[in-house]
């Protein structure tokens, strides 16, 4: 229970972020450096799928970075 | 390599031919671990534009094959094992005024696995196009078996959603929030796995009874991410991330990523991440359970994934694209490397794994 007060005070603090964050418009000349390659979420799918090979299939958490296969992870 | 690995790679490879596609990749990621598991992961691409660029198709072909003798083998006194996953996955997706929709498939299958997922998404822009938000909703169905059992067969079904916000903060700033959830029911056990009972906790050591692992047959799992990037010059950039995430097993876990990486030119980029994940353990799991006093002996469990463990994770890559300018087309390519160390703070007969990792990937942009 206490765990799940803890995770509904991090999705109240997410969302007001976002809700003020939202108040910000930024032209679209003005994101020329937004569009450059490092500032990008995803990189190339087949770096992010080797990160994901490295740690998530074998840690006990899952989730919230993106990306999704199949298979038992047991290796 | 296996004649299914090349039927895969070949047969996507047919796909983009015929198919005239766009985009072409190839890759491969290496990993081997002080635990004695090793893994190849071959995977082919392909994509293809439609309507000036607005639908979008996606097929891929991937594998994973992996030899192990680990901890999990060596105290169930099997010998080192050679296994193979194939998974093959497609994706549509239309953008109209801004606004993208979409769907992807993916099967998997190995000799004791099979698994079928099906997702569907929507992106909207808003704010004047400073912010976007994803939404995506996946059902999973898995049927769980076990090697040299045919009789052997148990399903397990996953139900999933994904909110994304993406937000502009500046023109130097650029913000992400996710939350996304997902509830896994049926089989969640290994079925090779074994836990000793009294004694030090080995079935092969001085366990007073040896039982078959048993999981909780629900699981629903929470994750909420932040994550940002900020231009510090004209070359180069910062990632922030953090990840919490809970589950009603009991699992809580903390993950914080930094990235920085600095382009060279219009078409390089080097990056360099650093990631580090700390989990407490599953509330049914012990390192070494008490000999039971009753035939109801509940969950068990002994599987280091649900045990206390940290691990650190330092990763380079770098990434370029080549002008093929007699063919018209571009190559790029991505390569990186990575080690990591998991430290298990409480599980018996390993302290920790250390793993290195290569993973490259050439994608022809035609």
């Amino acid at each position: 229970m206490r765990q799940l007060i803890r995770l509904s005070w991090c999705g109240l603090l997410l969302g007001a972020a976002c809700v003020t964050a939202a108040c910000v418009t930024v032209q679209p000349y003005e994101r020329e450096t937004l569009a450059r390659a490092d500032m990008q979420f995803e990189g190339a799918p087949e770096i992010a799928e080797g990160e994901q090979h490295a740690t998530e299939v074998r840690e006990g958490s899952a989730g919230g970075f993106g990306g999704a296969g199949g298979g038992c992870g047991c290796n | 390599m296996r004649l299914s690995v090349w039927l895969g790679l070949l047969g996507v490879s047919f796909v983009a031919v015929v198919a005239r596609a766009d985009e072409a990749s190839l890759g491969f990621f290496v990993r081997s671990d002080s635990d004695k598991t090793h893994v190849v992961a071959p995977r082919v691409a392909a994509v293809k534009e439609l309507n000036d660029g607005a639908t979008r198709l996606d097929v891929s072909y991937s594998a994973d094959i992996w030899t192990s003798a680990s901890i999990d083998m060596r105290t169930a006194a099997t010998k080192r094992i050679t296994e193979q996953r194939d998974q093959v996955t497609a994706a549509a997706s239309h953008e109209f005024r801004g606004n993208s929709l979409g769907a992807s498939y993916y099967y998997s299958t190995e000799n004791d696995y099979d698994s079928h997922g099906v997702a569907a998404f929507a992106i909207q822009r808003i704010a004047k196009g400073s912010a976007t938000l994803e939404e995506r909703v996946n059902v999973g169905y898995d049927i769980v078996g076990r090697s040299g059992d045919p009789g052997f067969s148990f399903p397990a079904t996953i139900l999933g959603a994904r909110l994304v916000y993406n937000q502009i903060l500046n023109p130097e700033t650029v913000l992400q929030a996710a939350y996304e959830v997902n509830h896994k029911r049926g089989y969640q056990q290994s079925p090779y796995r074994y836990v000793g009972l009294g004694g030090d906790g080995l079935c092969l050591g001085t366990a007073v009874f040896c039982v078959p692992e048993s999981h909780p047959d629900a699981r629903t799992r929470h994750a909420i991410v932040l994550d940002s990037r900020h231009s510090l010059a004209e070359d180069s950039a910062l990632g922030l991330g953090y990840r919490f995430y809970i589950d009603d097993w009991g699992v809580m876990s903390h993950t914080g990523v930094f990235q920085f990486s600095a382009l060279f030119g219009q078409e390089s980029s080097l990056t360099f991440r650093y990631r580090f994940y700390t989990q407490s353990e599953a509330s049914f799991y012990k390192a070494i359970y008490a000999a039971p006093t009753s035939p109801q002996i509940g969950s068990v469990t002994r599987d280091r994934e649900l045990s206390p463990l940290l691990s650190n994770r330092l990763a380079l890559s770098y990434d370029t694209v080549f002008e093929l300018g007699r063919f018209g087309a571009a190559m790029r390519m991505a390569i990186a490397t990575g080690v990591t160390v998991f430290i298990y703070n409480n599980f018996v007969g390993l302290t920790d794994v250390y793993s290195g990792d290569l993973t490259l990937a050439l994608t022809l942009e035609l």
